[in-house]
């Protein structure tokens, strides 16, 4: 069952990462020992130590819809406050690596992170609303606390030991992310990992901060030019909730408009949805494995892949017992009351990758296919309040697999703006196209982009996005600025920022993130419409200041 | 009055013969100083039985006096070269002929290409820098486990630094082995560079790949915010390294394939104070501040002068003049007469304006295989016009010719193996 509500697992679980910690860290002691077994302090030497403390400070740039149910538990709420220019996250995050290579070529890695958050007067307004809705469906408060449960973390970032098995192979085992592909913003072969996106949405600029790290088996295996890589998740070695994409289910400030304060887990009138991670098909106890070749021929760079593991985004398993629907390959697993089960139905994921660097035109082009077959979708673009739906909200008449294809084409070129603008070298201009496909498309399906929406997948369509970085002052002045526009659902991003360098040890990002959209959901649970992607964000525009101590 | 006439004539006589005597030309020793304050009175000094005006630049001289450079004097001795490295240029150099017609050089195997230029040589200049090209005397493996990039203003001093690795794997032009070739038969050599320090830009690597021939480079970046490698623009060769002062044809003042220049002058062949034999220790781990780094001058504004031993050595003076969209007009650089290695180089803007100063610091080190190579054990890119300069700073841990290493250890894979850290 769901190991949120059922914990029997979390305990083998748990022993099986102390037994992969234990090994790891055995195996390293192990390494060094042999090498440095005649040396007085060959456990204490020739650490590398580094990492960093970071204040993040978020500002909303709009007045975010914070509705709670009305006086007497219905729809009929109003707008809790006005929260435009109101501190949106005070985050402290702090790192530290410790790194060593031995001798003998042997190489151990331990990263943790620590992050708080400081309960400002926004967050503490999400918690009650959210607490009221919860318990306008008999749950004594919200599933989760969120400053507790949600923004503060600790975690272990990296934990592994990588050695040369021969002259050509090379093992790493342990906590580790490991990225394919080349797409940015998007996955198309990047689908090992899943992607946290609760605290800081898709927006921090190193996104290795916000990918989940896994327990896994990364074997590589050099054949002339070529690398041949073989990935091994074991399910019960990591966590359930470290698989797939974390959105913000949970009400909080990043939380699809117009839900903060919803938490899908404690829903409203207890139409429930929470994550069951033992779904007959979306088992995460179940293992993954991936494998890649990667090699140049002639002039071009190139990859081939196939990656079989969890679906990257969670899709609504509908109760046939409160929806007019079929649970997907028959089996619900949830609360019998409650509107549905999010799960991450298992694919396979076929990709190639290319880039070449053409100096005719002075640009590297980089392009990216990926086939997957039966991707899983919600269907039902409306819902019973809306007429002709299948539930309480849109997208909860069911699962279909379809034959997705992605692809992305990407140009990178140096512009050289010194004289328009005075930058002191060369910017970097990125322009990438990201496109959907679903071959086997069927309208009559009603596929949906997102479960409680009613934004209708269309058979193709396409995300446009452009990336400017410039320098200034021998790189301390950095400002850069990235568009994102949704060509086929209407809506994007405009993110201007600037990075200062202070020395060695402070860094400074200021950034703004504008959002556009062309239709948006006024209120929760009412007023459904043709919301998609950006319609989400709505609402959402953000002042970010980061300030980075490094060591 | 003629009686008169003919005393002061040789009063005058008296007093400027006095003065002549006065103004009798020093010889100077190892140890004297070229500064602000003597070098009006040294110029016409000797060392080694030159001039101490013959022995410098006029960049040179002008950096003394408002710049507040100090050249140290240092006996001159000869530079030891590799006996591999003399051994295939004696074995392969006769067969090495060079087409006016493509600008590429035929027949090279390994050493120097042209070891016997004169002035009278036909495109001595295009010879001069073709064995810059392939025949740096570092042996095959250039196995650098750390070097800094301190970034210095002339009002303020050191900003701050960064710290990196370098692998130059050279595969053609081999060494003291069996074959002189190894690998890919398209390839000069294989490159990987990649930053330790400080946090933000530890793991930023770049992998290069320079072909034996005029086509760009191809090179990857891995970055390890994103832990992704991704394909670069062979077309930045003439851009700016990161933040630095430097462009990527900066690097050992020379980083071009010799077709990317349009035209090379010799503008001669002299004597100059340079540092051939660096004395100063570039890197102390044991200090801290300012005197981390005993090469440079980082205590005293403008907080970028070498602080180092300068002999004299017979130089080429090579003029290359930049393609159109370059950001320089012309590199005018100095090259040791007896192996090709750049000490300085005067580089001019657009308009012709002076704008930077480059000066390398070299030693000679024993190679991990007994033989010996060259390094820089600091090299300075000064912009006189922005007033800021990048200093590089090699760990005197340096290696060369790092036994264990064949063409496969220096790749994309290997790049993400050492960026992820």
């Amino acid at each position: 069952m769901n190991s949120e509500y059922n914990n029997s697992f979390a305990v083998s679980g748990s022993s099986g990462r102390l037994l992969l910690v234990g090994a790891i860290v055995a195996a390293s002691l192990v390494a060094s020992q042999q090498a440095f077994a005649d040396e007085e302090n060959w456990l204490t030497k020739d650490w590398e130590v580094n990492g960093y403390v970071r204040q993040y400070l978020g500002m909303n740039l709009e007045n975010p819809v914070l509705i709670g149910p009305g006086p007497s538990g219905g729809l009929d709420g109003e707008q809790k406050d006005d929260y435009k220019y109101d501190l949106s996250m005070v985050r402290t995050v702090g790192k530290l690596n410790l790194f060593r290579e031995f001798d003998n070529g042997t190489r151990f890695k331990l990263s943790g992170r620590v992050s708080r958050e400081y309960e400002t007067d926004y967050m503490k307004d999400m918690q009650d609303v959210a607490d009221a809705w919860a318990q306008t469906g008999g749950a004594p408060g919200a599933f989760r606390n969120l400053k507790d449960d949600v923004y503060d973390d600790e975690d272990i970032r990296e934990l592994w030991i990588q050695t040369e098995l021969t002259d050509s192979t090379s093992l790493k085992l342990g906590r580790q992310q490991v990225v394919w592909g080349e797409t940015d913003f998007f996955q198309l072969m990047d689908v090992i990992h899943g992607y946290n996106f609760q605290w800081r949405s898709f927006l921090e600029p190193e996104n290795e901060e916000l990918r989940k790290p896994l327990n896994l088996v990364n074997l590589r295996q050099r054949i002339a030019d070529g690398d041949l890589q073989l990935i091994y998740i074991p399910g019960k070695l990591n966590e359930h909730s470290d698989r797939g994409n974390s959105y913000d289910v949970e009400g909080g400030r990043w939380a699809n408009q117009p839900n903060r304060g919803v938490q899908f887990q404690a829903a409203p009138f207890g139409a429930n949805l929470r994550y069951n991670y033992e779904h007959p098909d979306a088992d995460m106890d179940d293992d993954s494995y991936g494998l890649r070749w990667s090699s140049v021929a002639g002039d071009w760079g190139y990859s081939v892949a196939w990656f079989h593991g969890p679906n990257p985004n969670p899709v609504a398993n509908p109760n046939p017992a409160t929806n007019d629907a079929d649970a997907y390959k028959g089996v619900y697993e949830g609360g019998a009351g409650w509107a549905g089960e999010l799960i991450f139905p298992y694919i396979d994921v076929f990709g190639v990758s290319a880039n070449n660097y053409f100096p005719a035109l002075d640009v590297v082009f980089s392009t990216e296919l990926a086939y997957i077959p039966e991707a899983p979708y919600n269907t039902g673009v409306t819902s019973t309040s809306q007429g002709n739906g299948c539930g309480f909200f849109p997208g909860f008449c069911g699962i279909e697999e379809k034959n997705l294809v992605r692809s992305m084409f990407r140009i990178d070129k140096q512009v050289d703006l010194s004289s328009m603008i005075g930058t002191s070298r060369p910017s970097f201009l990125s322009v990438q196209l990201f496109n959907n496909w679903i071959t086997d498309y069927d309208p009559k399906e009603q596929l949906i982009n997102n479960p409680g929406f009613s934004g209708k997948t269309e058979e193709f369509s396409s995300i446009l996005t452009a990336i400017l970085a410039t320098n200034y002052a021998h790189d301390t002045i950095n400002p850069s600025i990235a568009i994102v526009s949704d060509l086929t659902y209407g809506g994007g991003a405009i993110i201007p920022a600037v990075e200062l360098a202070y020395g060695n040890h402070v860094r400074v990002r200021l950034e703004a993130d504008i959002f556009y959209h062309e239709t948006d959901q006024d209120r929760p649970l009412q007023g459904f419409n043709d919301t998609n992607l950006f319609g989400y964000f709505s609402n959402n525009d953000q002042l970010m200041a980061r300030l980075t101590y490094q060591f | 009055m003629t009686i008169n006439t003919s005393l002061r004539k040789l009063s005058l006589a008296l007093a400027l013969s006095v003065a002549s005597a006065g103004a009798t030309a020093a010889s100077l020793s190892p140890g004297d100083v070229l500064n602000a304050g003597n070098i009006g009175e040294r110029l016409q000094d000797t060392f080694e039985g030159n001039t101490i005006e013959s022995l410098l630049t006029d960049t040179q001289q002008r950096l003394i006096r408002e710049e507040g450079l100090v050249i140290t004097l240092k006996a001159s001795e000869p530079v030891q070269l590799g006996k591999d490295y003399l051994a295939a240029t004696e074995k392969y150099s006769d067969q090495v002929t060079f087409n006016p017609e493509t600008r590429l050089m035929e027949g090279w195997v390994a050493g120097i290409p042209f070891p016997n230029v004169t002035e009278d040589t036909e495109n001595a200049a295009e010879k001069l820098i073709w064995n810059h090209h392939v025949a740096q005397p570092t042996k095959n493996f250039q196995d650098y486990p750390r070097f800094a990039y301190l970034f210095v203003d002339d009002e303020d001093g050191l900003e701050r630094r960064q710290e990196w690795v370098f692998k130059r794997f050279y595969l053609k032009g081999r060494l003291g082995e069996e074959k002189t070739e190894i690998g890919d038969e398209d390839l000069l050599f294989k490159q990987l560079l990649y930053a330790t320090y400080p946090n933000d830009v530890r793991g930023l690597g770049l992998f290069t790949v320079r072909y034996d021939g005029p086509q760009l480079d191809d090179s990857w970046a891995y970055l390890k915010s994103v832990r992704r490698t991704r394909r670069l623009s062979g077309g930045t060769w003439m851009d700016p390294i990161g933040g630095t002062d430097q462009l990527n044809d900066d690097i050992e003042i020379f980083n071009a394939h010799p077709t990317w220049y349009p035209e090379y002058k010799l503008l001669g062949k002299r004597k100059l104070l340079v540092v051939a034999h660096s004395q100063s220790k570039s890197w102390d781990t044991e200090a801290s501040g300012t005197d981390e780094f005993p090469i440079v001058d980082l205590a005293n504004a403008p907080h970028w002068n070498p602080r180092d031993e300068w002999e004299p050595r017979d130089v080429w003076v090579i003029e290359a003049s930049a393609p159109p969209e370059h950001p320089y007009s012309k590199k005018v650089m100095y090259m040791d007469a007896e192996f090709p290695r750049f000490y300085m180089a005067d580089v001019y803007d657009k308009k012709g304006e002076f704008w930077k100063w480059m000066n390398y610091d070299l030693k000679t080190v024993k190679t991990e295989d007994g033989d010996v190579g060259m390094v820089s054990a600091a090299g300075f890119t000064i912009d006189y016009q922005r007033r800021h300069a990048t200093i590089f700073i090699l760990d005197p841990e340096v290696r060369l010719n790092t036994p264990g290493t064949g063409p496969d250890d220096i790749s994309l894979r290997q790049l993400e193996r050492a960026a992820e850290r």
